[in-house]
């Protein structure tokens, strides 16, 4: 296929390995390198990127995979959303199997009679609210910049429309502001970021910029093996001259401005909020709800849902692994009593989790 | 891409799966015959080939190095 198969050209991704091996000698020291993004960690993984890697060039995964960062207090309130009588519960598959507050999930909340619909855009939970007007269509939206846009024009739509029996229950989350959380960590060890490419899509590159600053590598990267390891290479590059910027290997789709319409529709519909993500704490201005012209929306409001702190599941290193200073391996439950077909922890849920990556791929 | 209609919805094809997708969010003109990359529903950018071939050829001259 046109725009693929150049991309997992053969004789090219040995030449790119050469060329990163040869990179890696010069540097000579070990290098950690991190990527922030579920899809990133999915294709490393579908790949074999990091078996063809030098020794000392490791490739970690850092908070980019929406359901993993989804803190246990969260599900815990979609779990009490879902629960209430005459409501519809809609949100993306990934969702479902995250374990709450005493291993309930939205899964189990279904098989004892509640209506949890899986979704694969916001069009079809509005599709879903029209169809049926005497009941509540809670959407819940979770994800990334790639994503806040489609639920913006949701939101947006519903007003224009009149749709009074959706709401949102708003988990989404920001890219910079964790990237920003991670580089005041003095635990992680990171030099050099591989930056998302499809939240790049949208908010362009600038917002990487206190990458540089802090004196590490960024480089913005696509998802075909070429776009990765040229990604990798370019880092090297910029470790070995000291001259660190904001790259952008995927020009194919990231424009340094991204995509001005979908910035402008989050930022009319949304503002930033501290957001609790799971590993990293509270981050300031890291999440996003309703403004007050919207918030008619919102279903914590509607539903007067109160927030209640859980602890994240017993044993489980997500939280550690998200933030890139544990890896699945050295978590005593994986593959023993958490897998993808039983997980114990949300790092095992989504494919583009670590753990279920790692699990499925190594 | 393979049709738009009036709602700003339009088809595109998936290797081989057709999909549908909106249009809503994107902020530049796309026609039928382009290549967009889309996210839950949504297309959110086109694939610009012009720049992909550019830097293909750029890097393949530079591994030749
Ligand atoms: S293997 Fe399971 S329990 Fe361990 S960190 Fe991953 S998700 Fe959590």
């Amino acid at each position: 296929m046109k725009l693929i198969d150049e991309y997992r050209d053969n004789e090219l991704l040995v030449r790119l390995r050469e060329r990163i091996h040869r990179q890696a000698r010069g540097i000579g020291r070990g290098v950690t390198l991190m990527e922030v993004c579920g899809t990133h960690t999915y294709a490393i993984g579908r790949y074999g990127i990091r078996r063809i890697l030098p020794e000392n060039v490791r490739l970690i995964s850092g908070p980019g995979c929406p359901v993993c960062v989804t803190s246990a207090s969260d599900v815990g309130r979609a779990l009490d959303m879902a629960g209430k009588k005459g409501v519809i519960f809609t949100t993306f598959g990934d969702m479902l199997k995250v374990p709450g507050p005493g291993g309930e999930s939205l899964q189990k909340l279904r098989a004892k009679g509640a209506d949890v619909r899986v979704v694969g855009s916001t069009i079809e939970a509005m599709r879903i609210a029209t169809d049926n007007p005497g009941s509540e269509v809670v959407f819940m939206g979770i994800g990334f910049e790639t994503t806040t846009p489609t639920v913006a024009s949701m939101i947006k739509t519903c007003a224009r429309l009149g749709v009074k029996n959706m709401s949102l229950y708003s988990v989404h989350k920001l890219v910079p502001p964790a990237i920003e959380a991670l580089l005041a960590d003095s635990e992680l060890k990171v030099d050099g970021f591989l930056c998302p490419g499809h939240v790049s899509a949208i908010i362009g590159t600038r917002p990487y910029e206190m990458i540089p600053r802090k004196k590490k590598a960024a480089v913005i990267a696509g998802f075909e093996p070429v776009d990765i390891l040229e990604g990798v290479s370019m880092i090297l590059e910029q470790i070995i001259t000291g001259e660190f910027t904001v790259e952008n290997q995927y020009g194919r789709a990231v424009k340094p401005h991204g995509n001005t319409k979908a910035v402008e529709l989050m930022e009319e519909v949304f503002m930033p909020a501290p957001s609790q993500w799971r590993g990293l704490g509270v981050i300031p201005e890291s999440g996003l709800v309703l403004r007050p012209e919207y918030s008619s929306f919102d279903a914590i409001e509607r539903f007067d849902v109160p927030y209640r702190e859980y602890e994240q599941e017993e044993g489980c290193m997500c939280g550690h692994i998200l933030r890139g200073v544990a890896s699945p391996e050295e978590c005593p439950l994986f593959k023993t009593s958490c897998t993808p077909h039983d997980p114990v922890g949300p790092c095992m849920v989504s494919r583009e989790g670590t753990c279920a990556a790692h699990y499925r791929f190594s | 891409m393979l049709e738009i209609d009036q709602d700003n919805m339009a088809v595109i094809d998936i290797g081989g799966v057709r999909r549908e997708v909106s249009l809503d969010i994107m902020d530049e003109p796309v026609a039928v015959g382009d290549f967009v990359l889309c996210h839950a529903g949504f297309a959110i950018r086109k694939v610009d080939e012009v720049d992909a071939e550019e830097r293909l050829a750029l890097l393949r001259e530079i591994l030749e190095a």
